[in-house]
């Protein structure tokens, strides 16, 4: 609900969540399929230097989702 | 029926033909017999009831003052004795639903006499009194109100005669949200694989939980350059300062809250925990870039992907919280980051 305010009010949002098709039902255009419920943006299995190097890949996804035209709800992998 | 229904009809300024919005700050007056649709309701009762008294007043005096002019309202009705109290239909006007709402609310509650009215789905007083009045669905315009007060009369002629009501779909009523039990033919299991057939089929089925609608909301334009942009990160993942100074709640937050992140490259375990209920945090509370990625978003920053991070994160709690708070905390967050010009949001959920 949170995402569909800020984009009612005009400011591009992408979603990060494991539970996609949430946001998705509700109408949010922009989600990005993240890691896990219990970790958004990591992975616990990896070294920290190397965890962050995949958070900083999550990032890049989420970024070129807010530069992409959407017409309807979409769920970016 | 034995004996004509005595009718009491409540109606707005305007369909109580006082006049347009200057008219809508009106105080309650009480009129003899029917006025402006309560000439329709009265044909729809087809001698089997008559309007006696029409109540009239404005929608913006009740809607201001619900349960002050609500009571003044019952005193002018009661003296009518009616069997039956219609109020509007109200069809897509917010300030009106509302009206008709409190009138069937108190009427049946006050005076214990039944009551009914009738309105659109989407109207504000169908989701606040859903539960305690009997409110037919209807359009958005008047232009059924023939049909409409046809169908209210049917189903009030059924209250009053103490019969059950059936199903809202096939009555055409809104939902009270209330449950009820009752056997069904079949077990949940064979219903679900028969609907599911039908669904396959391309035959029609009805839902035994219909889900909750959302208008859509168009997308806002994308982002020309993110390397240029102001990003802002948000969560309701429940992150806070340790010891959750604000006290955050961990459930059914009732407010969202803005930390600065001025000067900080990550969040530290020590300095940053998640206090949402919703989920197993040990992972998120070893490391919170888990959650928020600010260390990841501060390189990004540094090595020129993003334009620049937005100093302060938005946090509150996604679990538990009511639709009505998550959309306050939306408009409230949207209007802070417009303020501060900020041109994308990446929102981590749990």
């Amino acid at each position: 609900m949170i995402a569909r305010e800020l984009e009612k009010a005009g400011v591009p949002v992408v979603q990060l969540t494991a539970l996609t098709p949430i946001p998705n039902t509700l109408g949010v255009n922009r989600v990005l399929a993240s890691a896990a419920i219990t970790y958004p943006t990591g992975d616990p299995s990896l070294p920290p230097a190397e965890e962050k190097q995949v958070r900083k890949q999550y990032l890049r996804k989420a970024l070129k989702a807010l530069q992409q035209q959407v017409e309807k709800p979409e769920v970016f992998y | 029926m034995a004996k004509a229904l005595r009718v009491v009809h409540y109606v707005n300024h305007f369909f109580g033909q006082k006049g347009g919005e200057a008219a809508a700050g009106l105080p309650p007056e009480v009129r003899e017999g029917p006025v402006g649709p309560g000439l329709a309701l009265e044909k729809a009762l087809e001698g089997r009831g008559r309007v006696v008294a029409t109540v009239v007043c404005g929608d913006d005096h009740f809607s201001e003052n619900l349960d002050q002019v609500g009571q003044q309202i019952m005193a002018l009705i009661k003296p009518y004795a009616p069997d039956l109290v219609v109020a509007g239909p109200a069809y897509g006007s917010g300030r009106y639903g509302m009206a008709c709402g409190k009138v069937c609310e108190l009427a049946q509650r006050e005076l214990r006499v039944p009551a009914i009215t009738g309105m659109n789905e989407e109207n504000p007083g169908a989701d606040l009194f859903r539960r305690e009045a009997l409110i037919v669905s209807t359009g958005e315009t008047a232009r059924t109100m023939a049909q409409d007060l046809g169908r209210m009369v049917r189903l009030a002629e059924k209250l009053v005669e103490g019969q059950e009501l059936g199903e809202p779909a096939q009555e055409g009523y809104i939902p009270h949200g209330l449950r009820k039990n009752r056997l069904a033919e079949w077990s949940a299991s064979r219903r679900a694989v028969d609907m599911l057939l039908a669904k396959i089929g391309g035959r029609s089925f009805q839902t035994e939980l219909p889900l909750p609608k959302f208008e859509p909301v168009a997308a806002p334009a994308a982002i020309g350059d993110v390397s240029r942009a102001r990003i802002a990160l948000i969560t309701d993942g429940g992150l806070v300062p340790k010891g959750n100074p604000d006290r955050l709640e961990s459930r059914g937050a009732t407010k969202w809250l803005g930390y600065s992140i001025s000067g900080r490259d990550r969040l530290t375990p020590q300095e940053y925990e998640s206090v949402h209920t919703g989920f197993d945090t040990t992972l998120v509370n070893q490391d919170p870039n888990r959650l928020v990625p600010l260390d990841a978003a501060r390189e990004l920053e540094q090595e020129g992907e993003i334009g620049k991070l937005h100093e302060e994160i938005l946090t509150t709690t996604g679990v538990w919280t009511s639709l009505a708070n998550a959309r306050k905390f939306g408009r409230e967050m949207a209007e802070k980051l417009k303020l501060e010009h900020i041109e994308g949001v990446i929102l981590t959920s749990t």
